[in-house]
């Protein structure tokens, strides 16, 4: 039969046993091609074009490894050298895609701490390996809270899919839900906060049929229903005091809209808007006159860590949608005593909007008290969609403001948030494709600069250009998240909900 | 003469088969059209590794890989017609290997019929009728082994299977196990309950650890339905009916009947399911969707001139006159053809919002067609979110477009990359590359190059103007945006806003040239407002066979008025005009 086969009329074919040699040999040079060490002979002028960008960048010595792509790649093969003081390694290409071995990453990472390392990209071309001008990483001493959570959701406008708030191990690339839309029949769910980056102590909210604010401590989770007959609208915007005991809200009329011609597609604005602290343990919100105007738009309220004070943005009350323009936010900081939960008498202007002419949102105070992270953007609150939107630092202790040059963008960054040693910040920019926001960190160094920024690292380096979801507010967290989507969704389900009530 | 024997059930199967797809193809061609934009299936590594590792991940893999050829004429006839065989075959088999005296051919076929019926609803996964396969296939693999130890091994394994292949499945076929161990082998009890136990414990650890939303989703076929929605109760019945034939498949297995008495039965179930077809086509047939999916396909494939002679008769919904109206836009007709359609007044060409993918479709095409890109692109990202299986091929085609007119070329190429790894948007997206970060590309393209010239030139809010306002707005842009003129006049003639037609008029057709193409009825339109004045008809350049008609209208208008019946009299020869539609239209 098989001499049968061979043999089609007078032609003879050769047996496939004829290419095993050849096919065993190829194998062979293949293997030793690539176990050969890279012997350089010749060198170029040029940096390689890699994504993610992570030359020149700072790093903790915690993160998982950095793999990356060359963005056109040429050659037969290619390579990357690692090189530090102590340790040295190659990394072979596939398809220009380089994948770090954990194992060897973790020893670069450790012998490098508060120092750098280099990368040198080759590629392999007719008369040998090629290298371009090798590229330098810093590695800082401090390392970054292990955990980031974040919800991941379509940069949509009114509707949304499947989505859900996940916690990603930055040692690794360990990804797990906290909870994902399927455990509450496809509701939404937004603004996850936590105190002090810990873990026990977190909160979010559940929009849509089983809609509700959920807090979890120490594992127990309760339900809230936030909307009062005083007030607006459910609790929004969140920042828990340092103590656990309460936590600033904001409760917003938010409008979306769309832009006939514009660089920025969407706009998100307030109609009006206060701040209100809700009192975890009696299940009441307070609040008082300096936060709760009719003739303001306050709103992203956050604590200072000591928690005797309670910044803020607030502008002018406009008329809404057709003045959107001319919303400006100051930034406000106004004393709170937890004790007496009685509020200062005065408000301190930290950012003047009619004065910069310029909007400022989302404060967000480094847990060691030094500096005010903030965005600032042309006008208006919400300025993730604000291509001009950049970040902003503001030193306490000297009135500085400035902004962080080495982490922004031409493109939207906003929401971000501090490690627990104050020294890493992560935040939401839109510079990778001008859609679809992805966490990019950075290092805040010893002058109150950031260092250049960058992305968190995924195990497959195309994961960001096949990922049709938006990072929203990536926090960082000291540890992983314990209680299950299951039981924060059984909850939600399950209960009727804590009616939440104002005290005045 | 065994030959014969042994060929007729191919020849049943066979003819069945082809009368099936004759069926499909014809009454439900456009069907298979529509439900192949609801998902987007992807040849990349982690895009099928998710898939595959998804609860009933095998099932929904292969469900959207045969759907992706449900583009190609009769693909989507012939692959229906395919699954719904293979399930009347394999439960038939099972009913011949438990009882090969009699045949039920009744359940079998109406299984089909069921799912056939689900078929119809786009709502419906076909992941589900895959599942219900693999779930036959591994019942009646089951049943041809003898020994009860392996039988507890394989029932077992592939309970486990199952669950993570085929997901509820796996629940019909440990339910399916236990009634027949029951049936058969009462004496070992545990054996019977083994795959329920199995399946109960992977259902409570995979919701406990958030890999299935919740216990409806483990246990019952919903979950191959669109998970906003509530499926019909048909949806269950294919699953009953597996129980049923197995269990009057064991109880009737001692029953003798003769020859010919098998005959009758077997002719008789055959004349039972066309009649429950036919009883089930008014509920279940999808008839007030078919004119709708038949417009929408001629849409995507820009058949203007399908539409519009689908449109010669009484429209019955909404739907269909945007689409009329769309495509009159696209032919330059929608002024020329006014009021010689049903067109639904303003109500069919202002869409309603509402979160619905066929508004949301249809908001998107028709600004696409005005030139709004912005509202487009908004309208297609918000009805790309509401198709739950990755997206639409054709909005992301229409979102590759509005970016590229934009010119935000990043986002553009993202959505290129995904497309470029489908089957059949691959060559369309691989020619869209050569637009990427080329102005002079898009400017000289015929379609991308108009709609970018005709951008709005002053911002504004979308949701916060009026349609007048937007389309006022293309107009500044491109005065010669045909589209946006013609829909503006129309809505201004429909609304009886006869001054503001006039201003319109007046300020984008100064020439002579313009004028005199104006549409006849936008002519009328001019009579009537200078109805006092005609020497302003000739400054008008007004048709003198249309001047000509108005004084024959006017005059029967005259001679008649104090008819009760003088609107049907003028009718009788003005029927289509605008004066008609003025003086009787409510």
């Amino acid at each position: 039969m098989n001499r049968f086969l061979h043999h089609i009329g007078r032609v003879v074919l050769p047996s496939p046993l004829f290419l095993v040699p050849l096919f065993l040999l190829s194998i062979f040079l293949l293997l030793t091609t690539c176990s050969r060490p890279v012997e350089i002979v010749m060198v170029k002028e040029t940096s390689p074009t890699i994504f993610p960008d992570y030359a020149e960048v700072t790093i903790p010595p915690n993160i998982a490894p950095l793999n990356f792509k060359l963005i056109e790649h040429s050659g037969k093969a290619q390579a990357a050298i690692f090189e530090s003081n102590h340790v040295t390694f190659e990394v072979r290409g596939k398809n220009g895609r380089f994948h770090i071995p954990p194992s060897r990453w973790a020893e670069l990472l450790k012998v490098s701490a508060g120092g750098e390392f280099t990368i040198t990209v080759c590629v392999l071309e007719e008369t040998g390996w090629a290298a371009y001008a090798p590229f330098s990483v810093k590695v800082a001493k401090e390392p970054v809270d292990p955990y980031l959570a974040y919800r991941l959701i379509e940069p949509g406008y009114e509707t949304w899919n499947q989505m859900g708030i996940y916690q990603r191990n930055l040692e690794n690339f360990t990804q797990t839900a906290l909870l994902d839309n399927r455990t509450v029949e496809g509701d939404c769910m937004n603004c996850h906060s936590f105190c002090m980056q810990d873990p026990a102590q977190m909160m979010l909210h559940i929009r849509g049929v089983n809609a509700g604010t959920m807090i979890v401590i120490d594992g127990k989770v309760e339900k809230l229903n936030t909307k009062t007959k005083e007030t607006m609208s459910a609790l929004v915007y969140p920042s828990w005091h340092p103590s656990g005991r309460f936590i600033a809200f904001s409760v917003n009329d938010t409008k979306q809209d769309f832009h006939s011609i514009d660089r920025n597609r969407v706009e998100v604005f307030d109609m009006a808007s206060d701040v209100v602290l809700y009192d975890v343990e009696n299940h009441e919100i307070f609040t008082t006159a300096a936060l709760f105007s009719e003739d303001r738009f306050e709103s992203f309220p956050t604590f200072s860590p000591d928690g005797n004070n309670l910044y803020f943005s607030t502008a002018e009350a406009c008329d809404m949608p057709n003045e959107y323009e001319s919303v400006k936010y100051s930034l406000c900081r106004i004393g709170f005593d937890p004790e007496t939960k009685q509020f200062g008498t005065s408000v301190d202007t930290i950012f003047n909007a009619r004065l910069e002419n310029r909007s400022a949102s989302f404060p967000r105070v480094s847990p060691n008290g030094k500096y005010l992270l903030y965005t600032q953007g042309d006008y208006g609150g919400f300025l993730i969609w604000h291509k001009e939107a950049d970040l902003y630092l503001y030193n306490i202790e000297t009135g500085e403001h400035y902004p962080l040059t080495l982490a922004n963008s031409d493109d939207a960054e906003s929401y971000h948030s501090w490690s627990s040693n104050s020294r890493w910040i992560v935040f939401s920019s839109r510079r990778v494709d001008g859609l679809y926001t992805r966490p990019f960190i950075a290092y805040i160094n010893d002058e109150g600069e950031a260092e250049k920024a960058f992305i968190v690292p995924q195990k497959e380096v195309d994961y960001y250009d096949h990922l049709m979801k938006s990072y929203n507010v990536p926090e960082f967290v000291r540890g992983k998240v314990n209680v299950s989507g299951y039981d924060i969704g059984r909850t939600a389900k399950k209960s009727t909900g804590i009616d939440v009530k104002f005290r005045k | 003469m065994k030959t014969v024997k042994k060929l007729l059930p191919f020849t049943f199967w066979l003819v069945t088969g082809i009368a099936v797809f004759l069926f499909l193809q014809h009454y439900f061609e456009f069907h298979f059209y529509y439900v192949e934009q609801l998902q987007l299936f992807l040849y990349h590594r982690a895009f099928l590794s998710d898939l595959l590792f998804s609860f009933g991940g095998l099932s929904e893999l292969i469900s959207r890989w045969l759907l992706q050829f449900f583009i190609h004429p009769k693909m989507g006839a012939l692959i229906t017609t395919a699954l719904l065989l293979a399930i009347a075959i394999l439960m038939n088999s099972v009913t011949k290997k438990i009882n090969p005296k009699i045949s039920l051919i009744l359940i079998p076929l109406l299984s089909s019929v069921f799912i056939f019926f689900l078929h119809l609803n786009h709502n419906y996964y076909i992941a589900g009728t895959v599942a219900y396969i693999l779930a036959l296939a591994a019942f009646l693999f089951y049943l041809y082994i003898q020994r009860p130890i392996a039988n507890l091994i394989v029932s077992t394994l592939f309970t486990l299977l199952l669950f993570w292949w085929a997901g509820p499945a796996a629940f019909l076929f440990a339910v399916t196990v236990t009634l027949w161990q029951f049936l058969t082998t009462r004496k070992r009890v545990l054996h019977a309950l083994t795959p329920l136990f199995v399946f109960v414990i992977l259902a409570f650890v995979s919701v406990r650890l958030s890999w299935v939303g919740d216990y409806r989703q483990t246990f019952l076929p919903a979950i191959y339905f669109h998970p906003k929605l509530t499926p019909p109760p048909i949806i269950y019945f294919p699953w009953g009916l597996m129980l049923l034939l197995v269990a009057i498949s064991h109880l009737l297995r001692n029953l003798n009947i003769s020859r010919r008495l098998q005959y009758v039965v077997v002719a008789g179930q055959l004349l039972i399911v066309p009649v429950i077809v036919y009883t089930l086509i008014p509920t279940h047939g999808q008839h007030s969707s078919a004119e709708y999916k038949k417009m929408d396909y001629y849409l995507r494939m820009e058949g203007w001139n399908d539409i519009i002679e689908g449109s010669k008769k009484p429209i019955t919904n909404l739907l269909h006159a945007y689409y009329l109206n769309i495509a009159l836009m696209e032919t330059n007709q929608l002024g020329h053809q006014f009021l010689m359609f049903d067109q639904k007044g303003t109500k069919g060409l202002v869409p309603i919002e509402d979160k619905g993918l066929p508004s949301l479709v249809v908001s998107n095409e028709l600004n696409f067609t005005l030139g709004d890109i912005a509202a487009s692109q908004r309208f297609a990202f918000e009805a790309n979110l509401t198709v739950s299986k990755t997206g639409s091929p054709r909005l992301y085609k229409r979102l590759i477009q509005t970016n590229l007119i934009n010119g935000e070329y990043a986002v553009a190429e993202k959505y290129i990359q995904l497309l470029e790894q489908t089957h059949a948007y691959k060559k369309w997206a691989m020619e869209q590359r050569r637009f990427l970060y080329n102005d002079k590309a898009i400017t000289d393209d015929p379609l991308l190059g108009k709609k970018r010239r005709g951008l709005p030139t002053d911002n504004y809010l979308l949701a916060s103007h009026d349609p007048v306002h937007k389309v006022n707005s293309l107009l500044k842009a491109d005065p010669t945006n045909r589209s946006a003129f013609d829909y503006l006049a129309s809505i201004f003639l429909f609304e009886k806003q006869v001054s503001l037609f006039i201003e319109l008029v007046d300020e984008y057709c100064t020439t002579e040239e313009t004028l005199a193409d104006l549409p006849e009825k936008f002519q009328e339109g001019i009579i009537v407002y200078y109805e006092s004045d005609p020497s302003a008809w000739e400054r008008y350049n007004v048709n003198p066979r249309v001047t000509e008609k108005y004084i024959n209208y006017k005059q029967l208008y005259l001679e008649n008025r104090s008819d009760p019946r003088v609107a049907d009299i003028l009718y009788r020869s003005f029927g289509n005009t605008y004066w008609l539609y003025l003086m009787f239209n409510d």
